[in-house]
């Protein structure tokens, strides 16, 4: 296993899906540099080591939000402010991005722990078996839980062509 | 929208969800393929749900921070040598030196740093680092590393450990009671200020607990072999290992050295 490979071709994937799924930057670089150490440590004797960095790297945040500090953490977060460092931009732009970064934090958090996951994977292009190895369930439960999903940030995101939410 | 909308029960968003992703054989694919023909609701959910995903995606990508940023990966340090630079000139009465401004970082160099941020931050997990220091770690000779192992802890495997941390001390003490533990795990005084204890099993590892100062007292339940390793850092100059109500059963090392060390209670059992 060549883990400097690994890291070149997934550490930036990886990064966006946890950035995506905690929005939390710092949560996030934590999780994915847990996830590497742990390839490192032991490598896994899994055929996709991809699939596998991410289902530890999920299992890590999870066990972090759990914990009491993260829960301190999570619970200060405020959906008023971009957790996360950002490159300059014009202030309109950014303006308009902050916004936007806001309404879809916001519904994506309404989600279930197991439906953000599983909508992000899927963002991710991992096939349904992977996506269910890493949440727990069924192959044939991943595409209800990703329609499912998607009908509930309709209601808060503009998906629809016609919505106005 | 999430109940099906074809006379054809046997066509639901799930589904239309495998067949957007590709998921479905050939048979399933042409059993939905004709089912969504003849049904214009049925196709008008599949595309709801394309149209759904697809600027759900852009929204995503139009909204992600920047990558190298929240990796830690910037130009921030160039700019702090270029400031410092024209700092320093200035007060020696000289012009500062021209420094050209920072250029895009190439991509191979970015990966190069952030794979030397990994393994140096990798260095902070106890076994990774007891891993590397095994690599480094000379056959034989001078300055030969080698690990602190309690081996009276062998006969006695630990269920119950406390490890009792002063901030202003130099010292750890560890207390076990007797009886079958799972799992190995790790303890690293991680700042002066405070120390974390992990366990590590097969199914990977689990912060238990950051004590500023005070008791840790962590108990194993599930019957597996005793492995504990604590990652004593340099400045703990000794140790004391003992079993609560026997004060016969105590062990003392004195680390005396200005490294890492590393005490092992329990048999290995890989």
């Amino acid at each position: 296993m060549d883990a400097a490979r690994l890291f070149e071709e997934h550490h930036g994937a990886l990064l966006r899906y946890l950035v995506r799924l905690t929005g939390d930057g710092d949560l996030a670089a934590d999780a994915a540099q847990e996830a590497f150490a742990r390839l490192i440590e032991k490598p896994p004797r899994d055929e996709r080591p991809r699939a596998w960095l991410f289902t530890v790297a999920t299992n890590v945040v999870r066990a972090a939000a759990n914990s009491g500090k993260r829960r301190r953490r999570i619970l200060e977060r405020s959906v008023t402010r971009v957790p996360v460092a950002d490159a300059p931009r014009r202030p309109d732009d950014e303006m308009e991005r902050r916004d936007t970064w806001r309404a879809v934090r916001s519904a994506l958090d309404t989600l279930s722990e197991k439906e953000r996951t599983v909508l992000l994977m899927r963002e991710e292009g991992f096939a349904h078996r992977e996506i269910a190895d890493a949440v727990g369930t069924t192959t044939g439960s991943v595409g209800t839980m990703i329609a499912r999903a998607l009908d509930k940030l309709a209601e808060r995101l503009p998906l629809d062509l016609e919505a106005t939410p | 929208m999430t109940a099906n909308h074809s006379p054809d029960a046997a066509v639901d968003d799930a589904d239309l969800i495998r067949w957007l992703d590709g998921e479905l054989d050939d048979d399933e694919r042409a059993r939905v393929d004709d089912a969504v023909a003849r049904d214009p609701a049925l196709a008008a959910r599949l595309e709801q749900l394309r149209g759904r995903a697809a600027r759900l995606s852009a929204l995503l990508q139009g909204t992600d921070p920047d990558l190298a940023v929240v990796a830690g990966v910037s130009h921030a340090p160039v700019a702090k040598v270029i400031e410092l630079n024209a700092a320093w000139a200035a007060r020696q009465g000289m012009p500062a030196r021209t420094v050209p401004p920072p250029q895009p970082v190439p991509g191979w160099l970015q990966a190069a740093a952030i794979i030397a941020l990994l393994l140096s931050a990798s260095l902070l997990v106890p076994p990774v680092r007891a891993w590397i220091v095994g690599l480094l770690r000379p056959a034989d000779g001078p300055g030969t590393f080698t690990p602190i192992v309690a081996t009276p802890a062998a006969a006695l495997p630990i269920d119950t450990l406390g490890i009792r941390f002063e901030s202003a001390a130099t010292t750890f003490t560890i207390e076990f009671a007797t009886a079958p533990a799972a799992g190995t795990l790790s303890v690293e005084w991680q700042d002066v200020d405070s120390v974390l204890a992990e366990r590590y099993s097969a199914g990977g590892g689990e912060e238990l607990m950051r004590i500023d100062e005070g008791l840790l007292r962590i108990r194993n339940a599930a019957a597996s072999t005793a492995d504990y390793r604590v990652v004593l850092p340099g400045r703990v100059a000794a140790v004391t290992v003992r079993v609560p109500g026997r004060p016969d059963a105590t062990w003392q090392f004195t680390t005396g050295a200005a490294r890492s060390r590393t005490l092992e209670l329990g048999p290995r059992t890989s």
